[in-house]
């Protein structure tokens, strides 16, 4: 009975709710809309508040809530969401991820406007695509395969090796980083000794499975330069990761090639400077050893800094990693400099809801939220890079400020096709590199075994994609030409671009056929 | 009072839907925003209506609608492919010719197994039938590139290449003409022929084409880079200074200048 009775009032405070909720525009005469990210890190939920908190008193009328959810859980939460037709007005979202076109709209035609929240700023009258310090370039927000601009980005940024500067200045007598490939090796060969010398569990660089990967594909990248060269056969000065992974299957290079081969030994000598089995470790275990003392130097991707400056009870520095280049006495002949830290790929792209119902006010708080106010909010509080122009990041952010002067060439070794099967398998085996008893000869059998059936099968994947995208796109096509007011002064029907078709055409050719790179 | 306006504005949503129908939009939008469940049931509603236009309108509207219901099964695309075979062959309107559009589309992309032949000849009757159509100008690239790469692989891809330019004669808009003239240049470079060969095309794309940002970025480039290997430098310099123009942010920018300044040096 009592249990019936708690159902009963259960059920009771649920309609309640929903009833409250559902009615609390009609009452309130405020619009509500959600935003949904998952990027749970220290000063990044309160700088978004903050924003809202800011926009809400410029816009009375608008009442914003901000959800944040755990990344693991974060991919299930929002399809469930937009499935059920529960979706947040606006949501943190990202292009590889399915059914972009199905829950989310193009905003085209409002980047093209100026945000009127520039008013008064450098950026007044600017188009709001170009306020952003790539153009809004970056794949998150524009989706190649579906030719529109999806979404805007709050932030940028790129690995730096943050340190102690105490502990590396009672060890070498300087708190100044190495600026070379070759010093950092002495550095390095400087705190072995002194761990040996006073019985220390101390290594040179604390790193992780999910932190290694970024210096990892710079490391093979910088290597790689005359290869990126020799294979660049469109003429593009660009290589993407699907032209590696079918020139990988033409034959045009391997990890035998001479210059991964360089790579390699250069990666094991990297391995050989961080600590032991960190290939199994996870990003929190490395953070405890750079702030326990049993690390002098961590490799910090741009999102930690924020968290690091909160955690670590001693002065930071951070510099950028030396890459080898022309000069080094070892790998010169391979690689060259400067090394570019590449396209600025910006991040924490908001994306908006193909079904909202409150499109004028969404739209509205995104610009707000990539203004020039918003966006120095945003810095100011999470300690992450604005991506808008003009914008100062704060001292610490500044050192993660990408340098996008010198050499790249995009698409990286490491990550042929950009799809998970190879990229998966090349990190995955990387343990016969890395690890204590690991060797370059030894990866590369493996790799030589192994890499090509994985390629074909990303490849086959991006076909079974690129075709489902182009049938969305043919449909879509046909529907806008019925409701184009003129349709006799168009031109073409706007299908998915004939180059994109022609990639899924050269691609099924590669993948059916029979190369030395199986 | 609020409870009250929401009933009556709620009681108003069937009277709309259905004036909104009338004009024969409804289902396009809903297509447009990728709901062709809604859509089928959109079109289907219309498809009992006398008016032998909206039928006929509304039919097409639902073999399209068939091509992207998830999920895809053969028989719906078999559905799908015998209304637009009817539509196509009993009269020549915008309609008929957007349903031979399909009959080939379906043929090239749709089907588990492509059927080039087929998507061939529909594409070709098409273009022959209603040349000018916007329908016949989207086939016209996609029949380029079902003789490229998928038609007589046996024969040397120059010669699949020279088949394509005759399909220049046909492109009455730019748009066409440039898509052609993108598809040959890529061609030259998958097949690894003398990369030369690819500039007049990529010359011509950039001419006639609109070409989505993203696609001209990278003919610029490409016409820029050629041109300086085959040492026409001023338009190697004209098209790097385009291409930096439109891209100031480009991490291409660094290698370009380099080989302006190579250029300039002479060498």
């Amino acid at each position: 009975m009592v249990g019936f009775a708690l159902m009963g009032a259960a059920y009771l405070a649920a309609t309640y709710t929903v009833f409250w909720r559902t009615t609390q525009e009609a009452r309130t005469g405020r619009v509500t809309i959600r935003i949904a990210q998952w990027q749970l890190e220290l000063g990044v939920r309160d700088a978004l508040t903050k924003i809202i908190e800011r926009y809400e008193q410029l816009n009375p009328h608008v009442h914003v809530v901000q959800i944040a959810v755990p990344d693991r859980a974060y991919l299930p939460w929002v399809q469930t969401q937009m499935v059920g037709g529960n979706g947040p007005d606006i949501v943190e979202y990202s292009f590889p991820w399915p059914d972009t076109a199905r829950n989310f709209q193009p905003i085209d035609a409002d980047i093209r406007e100026p945000n009127p929240y520039n008013r008064g700023t450098a950026l007044e009258g600017v188009p709001w695509k170009d306020t952003f310090v790539d153009g809004m370039a970056s794949p998150d927000n524009f989706v190649q395969s579906l030719n529109a601009y999806y979404s805007i980005s709050m932030t940028t940024g790129v690995p730096r090796i943050a340190y102690n500067r105490a502990l590396l200045k009672t060890i070498t007598g300087s708190d100044a980083p190495p600026r070379t490939y070759r010093e950092l090796l002495v550095v390095s060969d400087q705190i072995r000794a002194y761990a040996k010398e006073h019985q220390l569990n101390l290594v040179p660089l604390a790193n992780s499975h999910p932190t290694h990967r970024v210096l990892t594909d710079g490391i093979v990248a910088v290597m790689g330069f005359h290869l990126y060269e020799r294979l660049d056969l469109r003429h593009r000065l660009k290589i993407d990761p699907s032209d590696l992974g079918m020139s990988y299957l033409m034959g045009d290079w391997s990890y035998d090639s001479p210059e991964l081969i360089a790579a390699l030994k250069a990666l094991k000598e990297y391995s050989e400077i961080c600590t032991p089995s960190f290939l199994q470790r996870l990003r929190e275990t490395a953070l405890i050893d750079f702030v326990s003392n049993r690390a002098v130097m961590i490799v910090a991707p741009a999102f930690e800094a924020g968290s690091l400056r909160q955690i670590a009870p001693f002065p930071l520095g951070a510099f950028r990693f030396p890459f080898a280049d022309e000069n080094d006495p070892v790998y010169g002949r391979f690689a060259k400099g400067p090394v570019s830290e590449g396209q600025i790929v910006t991040g924490m792209p908001f994306y908006l809801n193909r079904h909202t119902r409150h499109r004028a006010e969404a739209v509205d708080f995104m610009r707000f939220m990539s203004s020039f106010e918003g966006s120095t909010i945003f810095t100011r509080l999470s300690n992450w890079l604005p991506v808008v122009i003009g914008v100062k990041p704060s001292e610490y952010a500044a050192q993660y400020m990408p340098d996008p002067k010198g050499y790249t060439w995009y698409g990286a070794f490491t990550d042929p096709c950009q799809h998970v099967d190879s990229r998966e398998y090349i990190f995955t085996q990387m343990s016969a590199l890395m690890n204590r008893d690991g060797s370059v000869d030894a990866y590369r059998a493996i790799l030589r075994k192994g890499l090509g059936v994985r390629i074909r099968d990303d490849l086959r994947r991006e076909v079974i994609s690129g075709l489902q995208n182009l049938r969305h796109e043919d449909v879509a096509a046909t529907a806008l030409l019925k409701l184009a007011p003129n349709p006799g002064e168009l031109e073409a029907l706007r299908l998915a671009t004939v180059t994109n078709e022609t990639k899924i055409y050269q691609t099924r050719l590669v993948v059916a056929k029979e190369t030395p790179a199986q | 009072m609020k409870p009250l306006v929401l009933i009556l504005g709620l009681s108003l949503v069937p009277a709309a839907a259905i004036a909104a129908e009338g004009n024969g939009n409804a289902g396009w939008k809903e297509l447009a925003d990728y709901r062709p469940e809604q859509a089928l049931q959109t079109f289907g509603r219309q498809v009992a209506l006398a008016d032998p236009a909206i039928n006929r309108s509304a039919r097409f509207g639902r073999a399209v609608a068939l091509l992207d219901r998830q999920p895809v099964t053969p028989a719906q695309i078999e559905e799908a492919r015998g209304i637009f075979r009817e539509l196509a062959e009993r009269d020549v309107d915008d309609v008929a010719q957007g349903a031979r559009f399909f009959l080939g589309r379906i043929a090239q992309h749709h089907l588990q197994v492509p059927d080039d032949e087929a998507a061939s000849r529909e594409f070709r009757r098409l273009i022959a039938d209603h040349e000018a159509s916007i329908w016949a100008q989207s086939a016209l690239s996609r029949l380029a590139l079902i003789q490229i790469y998928a038609l007589n692989p046996q024969a040397p891809p120059q010669e699949r290449i020279a088949e394509v330019e005759k399909l220049l004669a046909h492109a009455r808009t730019s748009s066409a003409k440039g898509e052609l003239h993108l598809v040959m240049a890529n061609a030259i470079f998958f097949y690894r022929l003398p990369a030369q060969e690819a500039l007049p095309h990529l010359l011509a794309a950039e001419q006639f084409a609109r070409l989505e940002w993203s696609v001209r970025s990278e003919v610029l480039v490409q016409i820029a880079e050629l041109s300086r290997s085959a040492g026409q430098t001023e338009q190697a310099a004209r098209y790097y200074a385009l291409f930096l123009k439109e891209n100031p942010r480009d991490p291409r920018a660094y290698i370009i200048s380099e080989h302006v300044a190579g250029m300039a040096a002479g060498k």
